[in-house]
């Protein structure tokens, strides 16, 4: 998958006409509710938001799953680092709360049962924050989570650097694209070396011709009564659905106080 | 004639140019009329352009809106770049928002209006560009054709007196060309003054009322169609050739010509109509 599919799934998901705001407040309460909740709200977090992504909004299996691997490989990158301890071999028995042990000349290098507990702890969280974020990023197109940023009272600054920074992500997409299909067809990438070489030169040809391109956008604003600020504005008229109010509005009580139940929660 | 956009003199280098690009450029474009400005690449055209809406300022000479002289200051280049439309030749250049309506939406907050009056004038330009069907579709989702679309109706929802185009109808193919063609006569109609920059000279000779011809950064010729054809010798120095429905006319027997009619038709659908007007003259 790559970004112009997410974009694109975004922009023809079945929950578009939803409104933004509802979408990108139910993501934020779920996800407020992953970050302080435990594992089996994340769990059933998790497994909601797949079938509000896969089921609701009809975003191939297949997406979904990809989206979730590919920041989960981050997570078992750093694994090794929460699992493994080491400590100096004094006693010559394993350390008390062990699973799993090795002995390395004078020291231990052990997983502990701590170790093990922190680590689910961790993929759980990561799990259910993932599903949320999967479901705002294939639901809300950027440029609607763009216009709720502005009506909340975002800094102008930090919305049009936005705007304009995913308005030439795919610019510099296309053009680096172009480059590479280019050297490809003129007998480029030909061996390890070359391959090195070939895409070097993409990334400075990719910087000289942004900056070029720079000057020339900068003329087009100029061109079209650029003052101080960016204002656009987009006409869409959102629906609302019952149906899924009712089901987000309800699900998140339940959540809640499943959460109350079963983990720490207090009132 | 009455002119609407008058430059004199103009010279201009870019920095670190080593030839001067405009060399002394002075013609008038006439109020009210379909223009198209030819020449080669780099003859200047559209370094021309950007002097005509402010965004670059001549070395020497003057520019004059309706007989006033163009004065450097924001407020009043702010003013030229709402008068004087320009649409330029890669659309990349100009659409800047990430989906279509905001796009268009763009240059009517520079101009502060109330968002009541944005609204309907978004919805107006979707319309009549025919952009409605792809209204929140994101920019880089569009063909080149859309995309030209839409920076001209970037650029025309503004209402400018004077729409500048730079190449429109480049890597557009017979079919785009046409509609865009029909959409800059509509634009016509409604009175804003047109000038096209091009170098083909079938589309300048069938859709221009003024046709003006620059070279190496100035103005060789200015006049109407028929007039460019009888400067033969000027075009082909300048390698621009001469419209295809002209070589054909040429080709035809003294006769026919004289019966047909005076003039060089100024497309292929002209000719053809004066050849059946004549079939059936000679039936009856």
């Amino acid at each position: 998958m790559n970004w112009q599919q997410l974009d694109t799934l975004s922009y023809q998901n079945r929950l578009r006409d939803l409104s933004p705001e509802h979408k990108l407040l139910f993501g934020g309460v779920l996800l407020l509710l992953v970050l302080t909740g435990h594992a089996l709200v994340q769990l059933l977090v998790f497994l909601w938001m797949g079938v509000w992504v896969i089921g609701y909004a009809r975003i191939p299996v297949k997406a979904h799953l990809l989206f979730l691997i590919l920041p989960l490989s981050f997570f078992i990158a750093g694994l090794p680092a929460i699992l493994f301890d080491l400590t100096q071999n004094r006693t010559g028995a394993p350390p008390a709360d062990a699973v799993l042990s090795w002995e390395v000349g004078s020291y231990v290098i052990y997983v502990g049962q701590a170790s093990v507990s922190r680590a689910l702890e961790l993929f759980y969280r990561v799990l259910g924050s993932l599903a949320c974020f999967s479901f705002l990023l294939f639901t809300v197109p950027f440029a609607e989570i763009l216009q709720v940023f502005r009506r909340i009272g975002m800094p102008e600054l930090v919305t049009d650097l936005l705007m304009i920074m995913y308005r030439f992500i795919f610019a510099l997409l296309d053009a680096s694209f172009q480059l590479w299909v280019a050297q490809r067809s003129r007998g480029g990438h030909r061996g390890f070396r070359a391959l090195v070489r070939d895409v070097g030169m993409v990334a400075t040809q990719l910087f000289v011709r942004a900056m070029r391109k720079y000057q020339s956008l900068s003329m087009g604003m100029v061109a079209r009564g650029y003052s101080d600020s960016f204002h656009v504005q987009s006409l869409r008229i959102h629906t609302r659905s019952p149906r899924y109010e009712w089901e987000s509005i309800l699900g998140c009580i339940a959540l809640v106080l499943l959460e109350c139940l079963t983990g720490g929660w207090r009132f | 004639m009455k002119r609407l956009l008058e430059f004199s003199n103009l010279q201009y280098t870019y920095p670190g140019g080593q030839k001067p690009v405009l060399n002394g450029v002075s013609f008038g474009i006439p109020a009210g009329k379909k223009c198209a400005l030819l020449g080669r690449n780099g003859c200047g055209k559209s370094t021309l352009f950007l002097h005509a809406n402010g965004i670059l300022q001549p070395q020497q000479g003057q520019l004059f809106w309706k007989g006033t002289p163009f004065v450097y200051k924001r407020s009043f280049l702010q003013e030229m770049t709402q008068k004087v439309g320009l649409v330029f030749q890669d659309p990349e250049h100009q659409l800047i928002a990430s989906t279509v309506t905001e796009d268009i939406s763009y240059g009517l907050f520079n101009r502060k209006l109330p968002l009541e009056v944005i609204r309907e004038k978004v919805a107006g330009a979707l319309e009549s560009f025919r952009l409605t069907e792809l209204a929140d579709v994101p920019i880089h989702h569009l063909s080149l054709g859309q995309k030209r679309r839409l920076a001209l109706a970037g650029v025309m929802v503004l209402e400018p007196e004077l729409l500048l185009l730079d190449e429109p109808t480049a890597y557009l193919d017979r079919y785009q060309t046409k509609n865009l063609m029909r959409e800059l006569d509509q634009i016509h109609r409604s009175g804003t003054t047109v000038l096209m920059a091009t170098h083909d000279m079938d589309i300048a000779f069938e859709w221009a009322e003024w046709i003006c011809v620059m070279d190496g950064g100035r103005l060789v010729f200015a006049g109407e169609p028929q007039e460019v054809l009888s400067q033969k010798e000027l075009l082909e120095s300048l390698h621009l050739g001469i419209p295809l429905v002209a070589e054909v006319w040429e080709l035809l027997p003294a006769y026919l010509k004289n019966e047909l009619g005076a003039g060089i038709p100024q497309s292929v659908e002209e000719l053809k109509r004066r050849l059946e007007a004549k079939q059936e003259v000679a039936s009856v």
